[in-house]
Protein backbone atom coordinates (compact mmCIF):
# COMPACT_ATOMS: atom_id res chain seq x y z
CA UNK A 1 0.00 0.00 0.00
CA UNK A 2 1.29 3.43 -0.95
CA UNK A 3 1.39 6.65 1.03
CA UNK A 4 -1.59 8.93 0.30
CA UNK A 5 0.81 11.84 -0.27
CA UNK A 6 3.64 10.23 -2.28
CA UNK A 7 4.63 6.95 -3.93
CA UNK A 8 6.52 5.52 -0.95
CA UNK A 9 5.34 2.57 1.08
CA UNK A 10 2.85 3.41 3.85
CA UNK A 11 3.81 2.63 7.48
CA UNK A 12 0.58 3.70 9.17
CA UNK A 13 -3.08 4.02 8.39
CA UNK A 14 -4.68 7.00 10.08
CA UNK A 15 -8.29 5.92 9.99
CA UNK A 16 -9.52 9.11 11.65
CA UNK A 17 -8.42 11.17 8.64
CA UNK A 18 -8.65 8.42 6.01
CA UNK A 19 -4.94 8.58 5.10
CA UNK A 20 -2.03 6.17 4.83
CA UNK A 21 1.38 7.73 5.35
CA UNK A 22 4.98 6.76 4.61
CA UNK A 23 7.73 7.17 7.25
CA UNK A 24 8.70 10.67 6.06
CA UNK A 25 5.18 12.06 5.86
CA UNK A 26 4.19 10.45 9.15
CA UNK A 27 7.22 11.91 10.98
CA UNK A 28 6.50 15.30 9.46
CA UNK A 29 2.86 15.17 10.56
CA UNK A 30 3.81 13.94 14.05
CA UNK A 31 6.39 16.68 14.63
CA UNK A 32 4.10 19.40 13.29
CA UNK A 33 1.31 18.21 15.55
CA UNK A 34 3.54 18.32 18.64
CA UNK A 35 4.75 21.80 17.61
CA UNK A 36 1.17 22.98 17.14
CA UNK A 37 0.11 21.54 20.51
CA UNK A 38 2.95 23.46 22.20
CA UNK A 39 2.20 26.72 20.37
CA UNK A 40 -1.60 26.60 20.64
CA UNK A 41 -1.58 26.32 24.43
CA UNK A 42 1.52 28.57 24.74
CA UNK A 43 3.11 25.73 26.71
CA UNK A 44 6.79 26.55 26.27
CA UNK A 45 9.02 29.51 25.49
CA UNK A 46 12.48 28.83 24.02
CA UNK A 47 13.95 32.01 25.51
CA UNK A 48 12.34 32.07 28.94
CA UNK A 49 11.70 28.47 29.96
CA UNK A 50 14.00 25.90 31.48
CA UNK A 51 12.09 22.64 31.20
CA UNK A 52 12.27 19.61 33.49
CA UNK A 53 11.18 16.66 31.35
CA UNK A 54 9.78 13.81 33.46
CA UNK A 55 11.38 10.69 32.01
CA UNK A 56 10.39 7.11 32.82
CA UNK A 57 12.32 5.41 30.02
CA UNK A 58 9.16 4.40 28.16
CA UNK A 59 8.32 5.38 24.59
CA UNK A 60 6.33 8.53 25.43
CA UNK A 61 8.83 10.25 27.68
CA UNK A 62 11.81 9.43 25.44
CA UNK A 63 9.99 10.61 22.31
CA UNK A 64 9.15 13.83 24.17
CA UNK A 65 12.76 14.29 25.26
CA UNK A 66 13.98 13.63 21.71
CA UNK A 67 11.56 16.18 20.21
CA UNK A 68 12.15 18.94 22.76
CA UNK A 69 15.88 18.58 22.15
CA UNK A 70 15.27 18.62 18.41
CA UNK A 71 13.07 21.74 18.79
CA UNK A 72 15.98 23.45 20.64
CA UNK A 73 14.33 23.91 24.04
CA UNK A 74 16.39 24.29 27.22
CA UNK A 75 15.78 20.90 28.86
CA UNK A 76 16.90 18.70 31.72
CA UNK A 77 15.69 15.09 32.04
CA UNK A 78 14.38 14.21 35.50
CA UNK A 79 13.60 10.68 36.68
CA UNK A 80 11.89 9.75 39.91
CA UNK A 81 13.04 6.31 41.06
CA UNK A 82 10.13 4.94 43.10
CA UNK A 83 11.99 1.70 43.77
CA UNK A 84 9.99 -0.84 41.75
CA UNK A 85 12.33 -3.77 41.36
CA UNK A 86 12.58 -5.30 37.87
CA UNK A 87 10.90 -2.23 36.36
CA UNK A 88 12.53 1.03 37.36
CA UNK A 89 16.06 -0.40 37.59
CA UNK A 90 15.60 -1.74 34.05
CA UNK A 91 14.36 1.60 32.67
CA UNK A 92 17.19 3.66 34.23
CA UNK A 93 19.67 1.94 31.91
CA UNK A 94 17.67 3.02 28.83
CA UNK A 95 17.46 6.64 30.00
CA UNK A 96 21.17 6.77 30.80
CA UNK A 97 22.09 5.54 27.30
CA UNK A 98 19.60 7.87 25.62
CA UNK A 99 20.71 10.99 27.50
CA UNK A 100 24.36 10.21 26.90
CA UNK A 101 23.77 9.68 23.16
CA UNK A 102 21.79 12.93 22.80
CA UNK A 103 23.88 14.96 25.27
CA UNK A 104 20.96 15.79 27.55
CA UNK A 105 21.59 16.50 31.26
CA UNK A 106 19.87 13.92 33.47
CA UNK A 107 18.99 13.88 37.16
CA UNK A 108 17.66 10.89 39.13
CA UNK A 109 15.96 11.23 42.51
CA UNK A 110 15.23 8.20 44.64
CA UNK A 111 12.18 7.89 46.88
CA UNK A 112 14.17 5.53 49.11
CA UNK A 113 17.08 7.95 49.53
CA UNK A 114 14.87 10.98 50.15
CA UNK A 115 12.04 9.48 52.22
CA UNK A 116 13.28 6.05 53.33
CA UNK A 117 10.77 3.78 51.57
CA UNK A 118 9.99 2.31 48.14
CA UNK A 119 6.72 1.60 46.36
CA UNK A 120 7.49 -2.12 46.62
CA UNK A 121 7.18 -1.82 50.39
CA UNK A 122 3.55 -0.60 50.18
CA UNK A 123 1.14 -3.43 50.95
CA UNK A 124 -2.08 -2.02 49.45
CA UNK A 125 -1.44 -2.79 45.78
CA UNK A 126 -4.90 -1.67 44.61
CA UNK A 127 -4.18 1.97 45.47
CA UNK A 128 -0.61 1.83 44.18
CA UNK A 129 -1.20 4.03 41.11
CA UNK A 130 -2.79 6.77 43.26
CA UNK A 131 0.10 6.74 45.76
CA UNK A 132 2.66 6.64 42.97
CA UNK A 133 1.00 9.56 41.18
CA UNK A 134 1.00 11.74 44.30
CA UNK A 135 4.64 10.91 45.09
CA UNK A 136 5.95 11.35 41.56
CA UNK A 137 4.09 14.62 40.93
CA UNK A 138 5.19 16.00 44.29
CA UNK A 139 8.85 15.06 43.87
CA UNK A 140 8.93 16.22 40.25
CA UNK A 141 7.54 19.64 41.24
CA UNK A 142 10.02 20.08 44.10
CA UNK A 143 13.03 18.91 42.13
CA UNK A 144 12.12 20.95 39.06
CA UNK A 145 11.92 24.06 41.23
CA UNK A 146 15.25 23.29 42.89
CA UNK A 147 16.81 22.91 39.44
CA UNK A 148 15.53 26.37 38.51
CA UNK A 149 13.03 25.01 35.99
CA UNK A 150 10.00 27.07 34.99
CA UNK A 151 8.01 24.20 33.43
CA UNK A 152 7.62 20.46 33.86
CA UNK A 153 6.89 18.53 30.66
CA UNK A 154 5.47 15.01 30.75
CA UNK A 155 4.91 12.45 28.01
CA UNK A 156 1.14 12.02 28.45
CA UNK A 157 -0.34 11.03 25.09
CA UNK A 158 -3.83 11.13 23.54
CA UNK A 159 -4.72 7.79 25.10
CA UNK A 160 -3.59 8.87 28.58
CA UNK A 161 -5.51 12.12 28.29
CA UNK A 162 -8.79 10.66 27.06
CA UNK A 163 -8.61 7.90 29.68
CA UNK A 164 -8.03 10.50 32.38
CA UNK A 165 -10.96 12.62 31.17
CA UNK A 166 -13.39 9.69 31.21
CA UNK A 167 -12.09 8.34 34.53
CA UNK A 168 -12.72 11.69 36.20
CA UNK A 169 -16.15 11.98 34.58
CA UNK A 170 -17.11 8.45 35.68
CA UNK A 171 -15.99 9.20 39.22
CA UNK A 172 -17.68 12.61 39.32
CA UNK A 173 -14.35 14.36 39.90
CA UNK A 174 -15.09 17.54 37.96
CA UNK A 175 -13.01 19.75 40.23
CA UNK A 176 -10.01 17.51 39.63
CA UNK A 177 -10.73 17.63 35.89
CA UNK A 178 -10.62 21.44 36.03
CA UNK A 179 -6.98 21.20 37.17
CA UNK A 180 -5.93 19.13 34.13
CA UNK A 181 -5.66 20.12 30.44
CA UNK A 182 -2.70 21.08 28.24
CA UNK A 183 -1.23 23.25 31.00
CA UNK A 184 -1.99 21.86 34.44
CA UNK A 185 -3.31 23.88 37.35
CA UNK A 186 -5.80 26.66 37.97
CA UNK A 187 -3.64 28.65 40.38
CA UNK A 188 -0.43 30.60 40.03
CA UNK A 189 1.98 30.20 42.90
CA UNK A 190 5.74 30.55 43.21
CA UNK A 191 5.98 27.00 44.56
CA UNK A 192 4.05 25.43 41.73
CA UNK A 193 5.87 24.63 38.48
CA UNK A 194 3.25 24.45 35.67
CA UNK A 195 3.06 21.06 33.96
CA UNK A 196 2.64 20.73 30.20
CA UNK A 197 1.85 17.78 27.94
CA UNK A 198 3.16 18.34 24.41
CA UNK A 199 2.25 14.81 23.22
CA UNK A 200 -1.41 14.98 24.19
CA UNK A 201 -2.46 15.12 20.53
CA UNK A 202 -0.52 11.97 19.58
CA UNK A 203 -1.84 8.46 20.10
CA UNK A 204 0.07 5.68 21.84
CA UNK A 205 0.40 3.86 18.49
CA UNK A 206 1.86 6.98 16.86
CA UNK A 207 4.36 7.38 19.72
CA UNK A 208 5.56 3.78 19.30
CA UNK A 209 5.87 4.19 15.54
CA UNK A 210 7.77 7.47 15.86
CA UNK A 211 10.15 5.88 18.39
CA UNK A 212 10.82 2.86 16.15
CA UNK A 213 11.31 4.98 13.02
CA UNK A 214 13.77 7.29 14.81
CA UNK A 215 15.69 4.50 16.53
CA UNK A 216 14.66 5.66 20.00
CA UNK A 217 15.38 2.68 22.23
CA UNK A 218 12.85 2.53 25.06
CA UNK A 219 11.87 0.04 27.70
CA UNK A 220 8.57 -1.75 27.18
CA UNK A 221 8.67 -3.58 30.49
CA UNK A 222 5.32 -3.04 32.14
CA UNK A 223 5.01 -1.67 35.65
CA UNK A 224 4.07 -4.73 37.77
CA UNK A 225 1.39 -2.70 39.52
CA UNK A 226 -0.36 -1.39 36.40
CA UNK A 227 -2.66 -4.42 36.26
CA UNK A 228 -4.43 -3.13 39.36
CA UNK A 229 -5.37 0.13 37.66
CA UNK A 230 -8.99 1.20 36.99
CA UNK A 231 -7.48 2.87 33.93
CA UNK A 232 -7.18 -0.52 32.17
CA UNK A 233 -10.95 -0.94 32.01
CA UNK A 234 -11.42 2.56 30.60
CA UNK A 235 -8.57 1.98 28.11
CA UNK A 236 -10.17 -1.20 26.80
CA UNK A 237 -13.52 0.51 26.37
CA UNK A 238 -12.01 3.51 24.60
CA UNK A 239 -9.95 1.34 22.25
CA UNK A 240 -13.08 -0.58 21.24
CA UNK A 241 -14.86 2.71 20.54
CA UNK A 242 -11.92 4.02 18.52
CA UNK A 243 -11.72 0.83 16.45
CA UNK A 244 -15.42 1.06 15.62
CA UNK A 245 -15.68 4.84 15.37
CA UNK A 246 -12.26 6.25 14.36
CA UNK A 247 -11.72 9.75 15.71
CA UNK A 248 -13.49 9.13 19.04
CA UNK A 249 -10.39 9.97 21.11
CA UNK A 250 -9.72 13.19 19.21
CA UNK A 251 -13.37 14.20 19.63
CA UNK A 252 -13.19 13.63 23.41
CA UNK A 253 -10.01 15.70 23.72
CA UNK A 254 -11.26 18.52 21.47
CA UNK A 255 -14.57 18.81 23.29
CA UNK A 256 -12.91 18.61 26.69
CA UNK A 257 -10.63 21.50 25.72
CA UNK A 258 -13.72 23.52 24.81
CA UNK A 259 -15.29 22.79 28.21
CA UNK A 260 -12.12 23.42 30.22
CA UNK A 261 -12.36 27.24 30.51
CA UNK A 262 -15.88 26.88 31.97
CA UNK A 263 -14.76 24.22 34.44
CA UNK A 264 -11.81 26.37 35.52
CA UNK A 265 -13.96 29.43 36.04
CA UNK A 266 -16.47 27.42 38.07
CA UNK A 267 -13.85 25.71 40.22
CA UNK A 268 -11.46 28.66 40.59
CA UNK A 269 -10.39 28.56 44.27
CA UNK A 270 -11.84 31.47 46.22
CA UNK A 271 -9.04 31.39 48.78
CA UNK A 272 -5.31 31.70 48.30
CA UNK A 273 -3.59 28.29 48.42
CA UNK A 274 -2.35 27.34 51.90
CA UNK A 275 1.06 26.05 52.90
CA UNK A 276 1.47 22.49 54.18
CA UNK A 277 2.30 22.52 57.89
CA UNK A 278 4.90 19.78 57.40
CA UNK A 279 6.73 20.60 54.17
CA UNK A 280 5.61 24.12 53.27
CA UNK A 281 4.34 23.10 49.81
CA UNK A 282 0.96 24.17 48.40
CA UNK A 283 -2.12 22.46 49.81
CA UNK A 284 -5.84 22.94 50.16
CA UNK A 285 -5.97 21.36 53.60
CA UNK A 286 -3.50 21.76 56.42
CA UNK A 287 -1.24 18.88 55.30
CA UNK A 288 -0.57 18.12 51.62
CA UNK A 289 -1.35 14.75 50.00
CA UNK A 290 2.36 14.13 49.50
CA UNK A 291 3.08 14.39 53.23
CA UNK A 292 0.01 12.27 54.02
CA UNK A 293 1.36 9.45 51.83
CA UNK A 294 4.92 9.81 53.11
CA UNK A 295 3.69 9.78 56.72
CA UNK A 296 1.70 6.61 56.08
CA UNK A 297 4.59 4.63 54.60
CA UNK A 298 7.84 6.15 55.79
CA UNK A 299 7.64 4.61 59.26
CA UNK B 1 6.72 -21.21 5.20
CA UNK B 2 8.88 -20.60 8.31
CA UNK B 3 8.55 -17.24 10.04
CA UNK B 4 10.53 -15.95 13.01
CA UNK B 5 8.38 -13.80 15.30
CA UNK B 6 9.66 -11.71 18.20
CA UNK B 7 7.72 -9.60 20.69
CA UNK B 8 8.05 -8.35 24.26
CA UNK B 9 6.75 -11.59 25.72
CA UNK B 10 7.96 -14.25 23.27
CA UNK B 11 10.33 -15.26 20.48
CA UNK B 12 9.46 -18.17 18.22
CA UNK B 13 10.01 -19.86 14.87
CA UNK B 14 6.74 -21.06 13.44
CA UNK B 15 5.39 -22.93 10.46
CA UNK B 16 2.81 -20.73 8.87
CA UNK B 17 0.27 -21.59 6.14
CA UNK B 18 -0.86 -18.05 5.32
CA UNK B 19 0.61 -15.34 3.11
CA UNK B 20 0.07 -11.95 4.84
CA UNK B 21 0.84 -10.17 8.11
CA UNK B 22 -2.89 -10.08 8.85
CA UNK B 23 -3.09 -13.88 8.60
CA UNK B 24 0.00 -14.26 10.77
CA UNK B 25 -1.54 -12.09 13.49
CA UNK B 26 -4.72 -14.13 13.29
CA UNK B 27 -2.70 -17.34 13.63
CA UNK B 28 -1.00 -15.87 16.71
CA UNK B 29 -4.43 -14.80 18.07
CA UNK B 30 -3.21 -11.23 18.40
CA UNK B 31 -5.05 -7.99 17.58
CA UNK B 32 -3.05 -5.96 15.04
CA UNK B 33 -4.43 -2.76 16.57
CA UNK B 34 -2.26 -3.43 19.62
CA UNK B 35 1.06 -3.63 17.74
CA UNK B 36 3.33 -1.76 15.39
CA UNK B 37 4.75 -4.47 13.13
CA UNK B 38 8.07 -4.70 11.30
CA UNK B 39 9.18 -7.27 8.72
CA UNK B 40 12.93 -7.69 8.24
CA UNK B 41 13.46 -4.33 9.96
CA UNK B 42 10.90 -2.35 7.93
CA UNK B 43 7.55 -1.17 9.31
CA UNK B 44 4.67 -2.83 7.46
CA UNK B 45 0.89 -2.72 7.41
CA UNK B 46 -1.35 -5.74 7.86
CA UNK B 47 -1.90 -6.37 4.17
CA UNK B 48 1.83 -6.86 3.51
CA UNK B 49 2.81 -10.26 2.05
CA UNK B 50 5.24 -12.51 3.93
CA UNK B 51 7.98 -14.74 2.51
CA UNK B 52 9.73 -17.80 3.84
CA UNK B 53 12.24 -17.01 6.63
CA UNK B 54 10.98 -13.46 7.17
CA UNK B 55 11.70 -11.97 10.58
CA UNK B 56 8.69 -10.26 12.10
CA UNK B 57 8.95 -8.03 15.14
CA UNK B 58 5.93 -6.86 17.13
CA UNK B 59 6.14 -3.62 19.11
CA UNK B 60 3.32 -3.51 21.67
CA UNK B 61 1.37 -0.26 21.60
CA UNK B 62 -0.01 -0.51 25.11
CA UNK B 63 2.41 -0.23 27.97
CA UNK B 64 1.62 0.17 31.61
CA UNK B 65 3.63 2.46 33.76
Amino acid sequence: MKCSRCKNKAVIELKYVGERLCATHFSDLFERRVGRTIDKAKMLDRKKDKIAVGVSGGKDSLVLLYLLKRFHYNIVAVTIDEGIRGYRDHSLAFIKKFCRKHKIPWKVYSLKKEYGFTLDSIKNKKLMCSYCGVLRRGMLNKKARQLGCTKVATGHNLDDETQMILMNLFRGELERLARTGPMTGVIEDELFVPRVKPLRGCSEREDVLYAVLHDIKYTDVECPYSRYAYRNIVREMLNKMEERYPGTKFAILKNFDKMLPFLRTYYMPREQPKRCKKCGEITRGSICKFCEVVEEFAS
Amino acid sequence: MRIYVESRDFKKNLSFGGTTVRQLMKALKLNSENFVISRNGEIVLEDEALSDRDKVKLFPVISGG
